[in-house]
């Protein structure tokens, strides 16, 4: 197999019609009003903003949580939502997360970072509650994967409609549902803070990094076998080890098993069970 | 005779709407003039039941079954769901209706345990492939992975069935430029089941979610000459009907007599 010759394209038409129906389908079993979304002006919000629209008629709000002004995200979540004729409900973190940052004496970027996610989660949670509407998630497979998301911060949704898709993959999606150019080709940023690049931090872009993870993952490729298909040994052994640091954060917690049925080992219900 | 396929939303662990929701579609079929009507695996309760098995299996009696067994009166009926024996084994089971009484009842054989399925922490195997007449044709039940398995077609083959039926809930997975991967899968071997063994081939699969998982739909037919006669649409519930013409396998069997030839005892070891 040549690196080169490695493919993620799908059906875009089917995958837009499976993700439609799951968020209309999970909205209704649950009787949720409709859904809320973190708008950022990226392009995983953007095709999860529009997606959920068309799945719920509109039914939909938009929540923009910006840092400071940086004038590229607000013209993007702008642009988005004035496609979507809905309006943008913002509320800038910088005031809150300053005090926060300041009175915790809070530097390092990374703890921000998180601190910015995590509030933004609050306020969506709270939005949800005013409307009893459905968090709906943004993530996507490359970042879960890699943990390239904050543990109970921007991956914390109830659904996660293109959390199966690699950012590449998400790219192409984007392409047929009219997110606007300037979002498709702008630098991915999970803005943790100002200037950010996902791309740069991570180390290796992404069509290289979702072409390791595809066949890591959805192949069962072994590290060897990757790194004979042309990737660079380093690069291969960086993103597994990547996947494997992150496996804490695909779950929510453990809990230690003292009686005869525990929840998360043998207290097995899917969530369905409930309604 | 005239079968229907009610590719179906089964909503989760209500038994009593489920119900409701096959006597609608069962209604639906004898206005269409069918003579048997099928619904996919697990049709009266979903699928991953995990926990919820011992609450929602049906049996030994089946007394809770008594509308659709009552509606069987004037027309077949294949209805799928858990069921519990007399000694507490549950099983993946799907029964074959016909004038109030079961005529065939087939128990999962193949309940997979691999990636995102988990059938045998729950259920016990099946252990029989049985070919009973419906009074018009020989038929033989698989459900769902039993027909991944050869030999469980071929033994109902076998044994002389010619019409079999598979309820199933096959998942999505692996969406390539050209679709949905399991969908060609499937259709190459309805066709070539169908076609090798001259019969009738049904596949009936379910829609909907379950906790993140899509059950694709896709039903498909193949006559015994390999042609699909029916296609059901994807991810939506839909009812479909179509024609079992007992000359259609005679002429098939008739055109390449491959059951003539068969040569059963290579089967037996040594």
């Amino acid at each position: 197999m040549d690196k080169d010759k490695i493919s993620l394209k799908q059906d875009t038409q089917f995958v837009l019609k499976v993700i439609i129906n799951f968020i209309k389908e999970e909205i209704n079993k649950y009787s949720f009003n409709g859904g809320v979304i973190a708008l950022s002006g990226g392009l995983d919000s953007s095709i999860v903003s529009i997606l959920s629209y068309q799945a719920l008629d509109g039914k939909i709000r938009l929540l923009f949580m910006p840092y400071g002004e940086s004038s590229i995200a607000t013209k993007d979540a702008s642009s988005v939502a004035s496609l979507l004729n809905l309006p943008l409900e913002t509320y800038n973190l910088k005031e809150i997360a300053d005090k926060i940052f300041l009175e915790r004496k809070i530097d390092d970027k990374l703890r921000r970072g998180n601190i910015l996610a995590r509030l933004r989660m609050s306020l969506l949670f709270d939005v949800s509650a005013r409307e009893k509407a459905l968090v709906i998630g943004t993530s996507n497979k490359s970042e879960l994967l890699i943990g390239y998301s904050t543990w109970f911060g921007d991956s914390a949704a109830g659904i996660q409609p293109i959390g199966d898709l690699y950012k590449t993959q998400v790219r192409e999606l984007a392409k047929c549902v009219g997110v606007p150019d300037e979002i498709i080709k702008k630098p991915p940023s999970a803005e943790l803070w100002e200037g950010q690049s996902d791309e740069e931090e991570i180390g290796i872009s992404y069509d290289d990094l979702d072409k390791i993870l595809y066949l890591y993952v959805d192949k069962r490729f072994n590290e060897e076998e990757i790194i004979n298909v042309g990737f660079e040994a380093n690069l291969v052994r960086k993103v597994i080890l990547k996947t494997k640091k992150a496996l804490y954060k695909l779950r929510t917690s453990v809990i230690c098993k003292l009686s005869d049925r525990t929840i998360g080992i043998d207290y097995r219900y899917i969530k369905e069970a409930g309604i | 005779m005239i079968a229907g396929i009610a590719q179906i939303k089964p909503i989760f662990g209500d038994l009593y709407r489920n119900i409701e929701k096959h006597l609608s579609y069962i209604n639906l079929a004898r206005e269409n003039g069918a003579d048997l009507i099928i619904f996919p695996e697990m049709s009266l309760t979903g699928y991953y039941l995990k926990d919820l098995t011992s609450e929602l299996a049906i049996g030994p009696d089946f007394s809770i079954l008594k509308p659709i067994f009552s509606a069987s009166k004037d027309i077949d009926i294949v209805v799928s769901f858990p069921e519990r024996d007399e000694a507490f084994n549950y099983y993946i089971t799907s029964v074959y209706l016909r004038n109030q009484n079961i005529i065939n009842l087939h128990r999962k054989v193949y309940p997979p345990i691999n990636g995102m399925f988990d059938d045998l922490k729950d259920f016990k195997r099946g252990e029989t492939f049985r070919v009973f007449s419906n009074e018009f044709l020989n038929c033989g039940m698989l459900i769902c992975r039993d027909m991944w398995h050869a030999e469980a077609v071929t033994a109902l083959a076998f044994k002389g069935a010619k019409l079999i039926i598979v309820p199933s809930a096959v998942p999505l997975r692996s969406i390539s430029e050209s679709g949905p991967s399991i969908k060609g899968f499937i259709e190459r071997s309805v066709k070539f089941y169908a076609e090798h063994f001259s019969l009738y081939f049904a596949f009936v699969n379910r829609v909907g979610f379950e906790e993140g998982v899509c059950f694709y739909g896709g039903s498909t037919v193949a006559s015994p000459s390999g042609e699909i006669i029916l296609s059901m649409c994807l991810l939506e519930e839909e009812i479909k009907f179509f024609e079992l013409n007992k000359r259609e396998i005679e002429r098939r069997i008739n055109t390449l007599p491959l059951q003539f030839e068969e040569k059963r005892d290579l089967l037996k070891d040594g």
